[in-house]
């Protein structure tokens, strides 16, 4: 092939790829980490998921701010772990009854992407809880992150 | 647009010079490079610099065994934090030249080739901030961490005698990351010689002036 041929060639091929700039991207993901939580009663040993009335929950220390109040047909919940220590804990109002839910974790700071920035993993370690109302919890995973998956079932 | 201007100005210039080759009457085959598209980066990227420089060896007719060695540093602003990478690069490997030549002693290329690239660099973030309305804001800091990456980079390009023995020449490149260092809270966005991460593959440009030892 001649020189010139394959110069014209190469210089019509760079036009294309420079013509294929970068976009600014947005976030298009959840950035929040959060517990997520859920009601179960053992019904015959099998257990089943369980809905709650008037549910009430703060975190402890912050009794003047709630984070659900009064909510109905509760089934799953999300509770906000704290970015800048290693527990936290939680009252939970179930009807009448109260109940404190205390999980110790290990934190690590993970970039989920440029635009979206970095969020909080946890590592549950363990949890606490009184048993007025509740039976017993159960982390089945103990990995905190942004997404949806459930991390803890509580056994009422 | 602007980028485009400017690449295609290097095109006619690669072009012009490419029909200017002289005869010469130098034996030399030693040529070292340095990449002057390197000096556009600050200003089409704020935050971006980079040097980059080149040794090759004509070891015959058609076979360059080259040596490229640069330097990066990119610093940039994420969504919630300020990210820094800078570092190291070299890169080894052979170019072969698919030329035909019309004087023995020209080195003008229209090359193919692959190098095997190694960076060894360091990145933090920092003024990390999470917003956090129920336990307050968070903020904090990711240290700096040395990291290393490998990849294997394929160019191809075209190489022009301009005068005496001084060459032109741009090449484009392709890379494959073959392996980056883990980091638990953050995966590198930038390696020094194989540009900005995302996914494994990455296209490059480069634009250089070569000085042919006179042995």
């Amino acid at each position: 092939m001649d020189f010139r041929r394959v110069c014209f060639l190469y210089i019509t091929g760079f036009c294309l790829l420079f013509f294929s700039c970068e976009s600014e991207k947005i976030c298009e993901q959840s950035t929040v980490s959060k517990l997520n939580a859920g009601f179960y009663l053992v019904q015959d040993s099998i257990p089943e998921a369980a809905s709650v009335d008037s549910f009430t929950v703060y975190g402890i220390g912050r009794a003047d701010s709630l984070i659900y109040d009064q909510a109905n047909s509760v089934s799953s919940f999300v509770l906000p772990l704290s970015h800048s220590v290693d527990t936290t804990g939680f009252v939970l109002t179930l009807g009448t009854e109260t109940d404190t839910i205390t999980f110790l974790y290990s934190r690590e700071l993970h970039l989920l992407s440029m635009e979206c920035g970095f969020a909080t993993y946890y590592y549950i370690e363990s949890v606490d809880n009184t048993s007025n109302v509740i039976d017993s919890v159960r982390v089945v995973n103990e990995k905190v992150t942004t997404g949806d998956d459930e991390n803890i079932q509580i056994y009422l | 647009m602007r980028i485009f201007r400017y690449t295609f100005s290097l095109f006619m210039f690669a072009w012009l010079t490419a029909g200017a080759q002289t005869d010469n009457l130098d034996n030399g085959g030693i040529r070292l490079g340095f990449d002057i598209s390197r000096i556009a980066v600050p200003f089409l990227e704020e935050g971006r610099v980079e040097y980059d420089g080149s040794v090759d060896l004509r070891i015959n007719k058609d076979l360059y065994p080259v040596i490229e060695i640069g330097w990066g540093d990119f610093e940039t602003e994420g969504m919630n934090f300020l990210y820094r990478s800078t570092g190291f690069s070299l890169r080894t490997g052979i170019d072969k030249n698919y030329l035909k030549k019309d004087n023995v002693n020209n080195m003008g290329m229209f090359f193919a080739g692959v190098r095997y690239g190694v960076s060894f660099f360091k990145h933090e973030s920092t003024d990390l901030k999470i917003s956090d309305p129920y336990w307050g804001d968070f903020s904090g800091a990711i240290p700096m961490k040395n990291m290393n990456a490998h990849w294997l980079e394929f160019s191809t390009g075209i190489r022009a005698k301009i005068f005496n023995n001084i060459y032109l020449g741009w090449s484009l490149r392709g890379r494959l990351l073959l392996y980056k260092s883990d980091d638990l809270n953050m995966s590198p966005n930038y390696i020094p010689g194989f540009g900005k991460v995302n996914g494994r593959t990455n296209l490059g440009f480069r634009y250089s002036v070569f000085y042919q030892l006179p042995l």
